[in-house]
């Protein structure tokens, strides 16, 4: 069983779970609205699950707590082994450097540093030397073939590099879980397919993904389990065969030129 | 009108924050400004209205009752340009003693404290009408040893007899602290004087007082001064006259010299607000882009978008003006009231409606002015392209230092906020003038003060290395003087000194030529530049009379004292204190080389270690009631004044320093605003909230590393200006040279930052508590 989810009703836990949420609430404006309510979710290593819902269905809100950007009303979320609630803004922020890597819609890249000086970023957050940083963002522009474009800065690039940009940022530091929240909203259809096949290709080498998006074709296209929010509930989740697979060889052969 | 000032309102409304720096930097400005500009206008109004209420005297005469008769002297006031003169004055200096302290006094008979000329104010008690009584001049007793105060009785000791005198009346006088040596004066009834002196040898003078014509400068007080000289008999002065502008000078010296340094800092202030508005309305400029699309879009002309940006900045400019004119005008109450209280006048009303209407009127048009350039921009605002993208066009210049210091290794908190700082050039420069004008008052606050400090710790640098001062009078020998003083065991040295007056070619006024007898360079004495004289023909000149006569060190200079030419060659410069700055110091073998009977009168000793300067004085005025003996008080007179300017300067400098934090919070509020996104990202990234505020500390770190650089220049630059318009008003040289070492740039620096982070705190705080998911949502 590659995850279990019970509407949140019922939470099984699992020894390969990486992500487990327990009857978690989020409610704003003194509960006046619940942006999630009661929702328990488990998701384990190396799944691609995507959380599809309609606008307002509470998806980023899920996604921020699993990120440790928002705290839950009530319930418990722990990622990776780590108790996120209750956590300090401090141990949170070292939650998210180590363990895992966000990937936004609108890539959020710093526009006054280069790209591989974005990429960076979050090793030298972690401790890494600069050179060594250098090194492994440098090797990871290589494998997403966007090596030429490393001396760039992020508003000379298409937006497909961009985003390529973004995901070498959320993988410098091998996080456990990639998070990734309408990672094709800012693109076209074509460039938004080949990053999600670069997702897809992730995924392909273990890594464990998270997907936000309102987008059915695109969560059904790559996602291997699909869970539905609607109204701050898990209305479904289900498993199911992506109609195509990355090979691992197309990282690279996904080039900066066809983005 | 309406939708503008509806516009306005929103944005005050909205805007508190800019509010609140335009309102509170101006305030600060302009309580400044309106301090400097009272102080500058009126710091003599209170002795100018003292002067004329009292008929003032423009010259006093001190001359010799064995030369000039009073019927010759009052002769002279129908000399033409004299409007009014007299009475003559029986007036002779007298050692006194009270207790232990003793010190001369110049008595002076008069009638009564009225008259044409002169009139004088009781500030206590009575005029003296009975025998024994006197009244005498509200003494400061940093100025002198002897301060006798009402209903004290004091001993008037002369070689024949001793006569108690009690104290029956305290007066204001005008002269008290004039450039002549300020001695002491006191009043008797007429004939008293006689009966003091009794059989004694001591000199009797005159004092006769002249109001002219023409008496407002000094040159016209000079050319009044040889009429008077022209009709009396050669040699009958025993001193200089004291002239009006000297009492002044010597009344305001320290209200004139904080002036200064208020006026200075208050043009500063007003610099370093310009700047802070100008960088808040950039800031609300970018801010607000898509608001001033909008505007235009909807109809309001250029004109009118400039009128609602700078109407923003109005209406806390006016707030903040209204309360510091005030506030600055309260200020100046305590420094003219001070005046005002030796002078027994009231405390003049601090209100000056001039100063204080052209004060708010300046400060808002200032304002206003800074507002202009950024309104301008925002009124050519692209209304489309504020519409469509919702912001002005954002900074995204390559970070050379963020690059180099994560290269380096530095903490990517440090490396970034670093590479943040000058991402707004045009803001960053006016943040940077800013904390530099800040900086550079700071400068000034800590190299000022000891340079000031090193001048009083250093007596024998200003012309005052001596103990004591002993005074020789009536027919006590020289020769039986110095016996005297030397056979006492506390005596360590003694310099004897005779001081003359000397005309100079081309000067007004003549100087204080003093011969010294006795080995002048061991006893301390050192010049400011030179060295000291060694041989007859040398002088070490005071700087104000070098200053004006031209005369640099190597020059030669003649000079006329008693009637006898004498060639002086200028081997020194000194601050030549106790002579407020004038005069020429001279071997005593260049005296005798032109008046070979002149005696020494005024002895300058240097004690043992170790020894009790009240006992000395005591004991050796006990030895001779001819000799008037007292402490050396120029060592210890300054330091009020020099703590007193302190505090002024450390007030000023907060006042700066707060301009500067505001300038630094608005750079740091604006930057982590516009910035708020990378923040959102880089917190998503993981970055702490610590990280984020050093981050936005580490920004405005690197802004205080450059003002630093921008403004400890123009501090020591300020320092040179300050000492050199001090030393031009007070003949003093200040040794600047060593004032900015190590230390003082280090503190400096340390004071940069300490304002830079202070400004930096709160939104770097703010910055840290962003709401990640809030903000990446509303991207």
């Amino acid at each position: 069983m590659a995850g279990s989810v019970h509407g949140g009703t019922e939470n099984t836990m699992t020894t390969n779970a990486l992500v487990q949420l327990t009857n978690v609430g989020r409610t704003y404006n003194n509960a006046a609205v619940a942006a999630l309510d009661g929702v328990s979710l488990t998701v384990e290593h190396g799944e691609f699950t995507a959380i599809m819902g309609p606008s307002g269905s509470g998806k980023s809100t899920l996604l921020n707590v699993v990120a440790g950007l928002d705290r839950p009303s009530s319930g418990r979320v722990v990622v990776d082994g780590i108790e996120l609630t209750g956590a300090s803004e401090t141990a949170l922020a070292r939650y998210r450097r180590t363990r895992i890597g966000f990937v936004f819609q609108f890539f959020n890249l710093l526009s006054n540093l280069t790209v591989i000086e974005n990429v960076m970023v979050p090793a030298q957050l972690a401790g890494t030397r600069p050179a060594a940083a250098r090194t492994q963002a440098r090797q990871l522009l290589h494998d997403l073939d966007i090596a030429s474009v490393e001396r760039s800065y992020p508003q000379n690039l298409s937006g497909g590099e961009r985003q390529r940009v973004a995901i070498a940022r959320a993988l410098i530091n091998k996080p456990a879980l990639v998070l990734a929240d309408e990672p094709t909203g800012a693109l076209d259809s074509r460039t938004g397919t080949q990053v999600m096949e670069l997702l897809d290709a992730l995924n392909q080498r273990g890594q464990t993904i998270l997907l936000v998006t309102h987008d059915v074709n695109l969560a059904t296209g790559h996602g291997r389990r699909v869970v539905s929010l609607r109204d701050g509930a898990i209305v479904d989740d289900a498993r199911i065969q992506p109609r195509r697979k990355a090979e691992p060889a197309e990282l690279v052969r996904l080039g900066a030129g066809e983005l | 009108m309406g939708a503008i000032l509806t516009q306005v309102r929103a944005a005050l409304l909205r805007r508190r924050a800019q509010w609140t720096i335009v309102a509170s930097t101006t305030l600060l400005a302009a309580a400044v400004a309106t301090l400097s500009l009272t102080l500058v206008v009126r710091d003599n109004q209170p002795w100018d209205d003292a002067f004329a209420s009292a008929n003032g005297p423009h010259l006093v005469f001190h001359l010799d009752a064995s030369r000039v008769t009073a019927d010759q002297l009052a002769a002279t006031t129908s000399l033409p340009g004299v409007t009014a003169a007299g009475p003559v004055r029986p007036a002779a200096t007298v050692t006194f003693q009270k207790g232990k302290a003793n010190g001369p006094i110049q008595v002076i008979e008069r009638g009564n404290p009225g008259g044409n000329v002169d009139r004088l104010a009781l500030l206590a008690g009575r005029w003296p009408q009975g025998d024994d009584e006197m009244a005498v001049a509200k003494g400061d007793p940093g100025l002198s040893t002897l301060v006798p105060q009402l209903g004290d009785s004091i001993q008037a000791v002369t070689s024949s007899h001793t006569t108690t005198l009690k104290v029956v009346g305290v007066v204001s006088d005008l002269a008290a602290f004039n450039n002549q040596g300020a001695t002491m004066r006191a009043w008797v009834r007429d004939g008293e004087l006689a009966k003091i002196l009794g059989g004694s040898d001591i000199r009797l003078g005159y004092e006769m007082p002249y109001r002219f014509q023409h008496a407002a400068t000094d040159a016209e007080l000079a050319a009044d001064r040889r009429v008077v000289e022209n009709a009396l008999p050669s040699g009958a002065e025993v001193q200089a006259p004291t002239s009006w502008l000297e009492m002044r000078a010597g009344f305001n010296w320290l209200v004139t010299a904080v002036g200064g340094i208020i006026f200075a800092f208050s043009a500063f202030a007003l610099i370093a607000v310009v700047l802070v508005v100008a960088s808040v309305v950039a800031g609300m400029v970018i801010a607000g882009y898509r608001e001033f699309g909008i505007a235009k879009a909807l109809g309001f002309t250029p004109a009118e978008v400039v009128a609602i940006v700078t109407g923003q900045m109005a209406v806390p400019a006016i707030a903040g003006s209204v309360v510091g004119v005030p506030l600055g005008a309260l200020a100046s109450t305590y420094f003219l009231g001070a005046t005002s209280a030796d002078l027994k006048l009231p405390v003049p009303s601090p209100v000056d409606p001039l100063i204080d209407v052209g004060v708010l009127i300046g400060v808002i048009v200032l304002v206003a002015l800074a507002a202009l350039v950024p309104a301008l921009q925002a009124a050519r605002a692209d209304a489309i392209r504020a519409i469509t993208l919702g912001s002005s066009p954002r900074a995204s210049r390559r970070s050379w230092l963020g690059s180099f210091l994560l290269r380096l290794g530095a903490a990517p908190a440090v490396g970034l906020g670093a590479g943040d700082a000058f991402a707004r050039p045009i803001r960053a420069s006016l943040t940077v003038v800013a904390l530099g004008i800040g900086i550079a008052t700071l400068t000034f606050a800590f190299t000022f003060g000891p340079s000031l400090q090193r001048v009083i710790d250093d007596p024998a640098s200003y012309g005052a290395a001596q103990d004591a001062n002993v005074v020789r009078y009536g027919n006590l020998s020289d020769t039986e003087a110095t016996s005297l003083i030397t056979a006492d065991s506390g005596t360590k040295a003694v310099i004897a000194t005779r001081q003359l007056p000397a005309s100079v070619t081309g000067k007004a006024n003549a100087e204080p030529l003093t011969a010294m007898r006795g080995d002048t360079a061991a006893f301390g004495y050192r010049p400011a530049s030179g060295r000291w004289f060694s041989a007859p023909g040398e002088t070490v000149a005071g700087l104000l009379t070098a200053r004006e006569a031209h005369l640099r060190l190597g020059d030669s200079v003649a000079v006329n004292v008693g009637g006898h030419e004498l060639r002086l060659r200028v081997v020194g410069l000194m601050n030549d204190q106790p002579n407020a700055g004038r005069g020429f110091r001279v071997d005593w073998q260049t005296l005798m080389g032109i008046l070979p009977t002149e005696t020494p009168d005024v002895y300058l000793v240097q004690l043992r270690a170790g020894t009790d300067v009240a006992a000395y004085t005591a004991r050796l005025a006990a030895k001779s009631s001819q000799l008037g003996v007292q402490e050396d008080i120029n060592k210890t007179y300054a330091q009020p004044f020099v703590a007193f300017i302190n505090v002024i300067i450390g007030g000023l400098t907060l006042v700066l320093a707060l301009i500067a934090a505001a300038g630094v919070f608005n750079a740091t509020l604006l930057a982590t605003r516009e910035r708020v996104h990378d923040i959102a990202t880089l917190k998503s990234l993981g970055m702490t909230p610590a990280q984020i505020a050093a981050m936005a500390a580490a920004s405005s770190c690197v802004v205080a590393v450059v003002a630093a650089m921008v403004g400890i220049p123009i501090g020591v630059w300020l320092l040179g200006v300050i000492t050199a318009t001090m030393g031009d008003l007070y003949g003093f040289m200040f040794d600047i040279s060593g004032s900015l070492n190590p230390i003082t740039i280090l503190l400096v620096i340390a004071g940069a930052f300490a304002v830079a982070l202070a400004g930096a705190a709160m939104p770097a705080r703010w910055a840290a508590a962003t709401p990640v998911a809030q903000v990446l949502r509303s991207e």
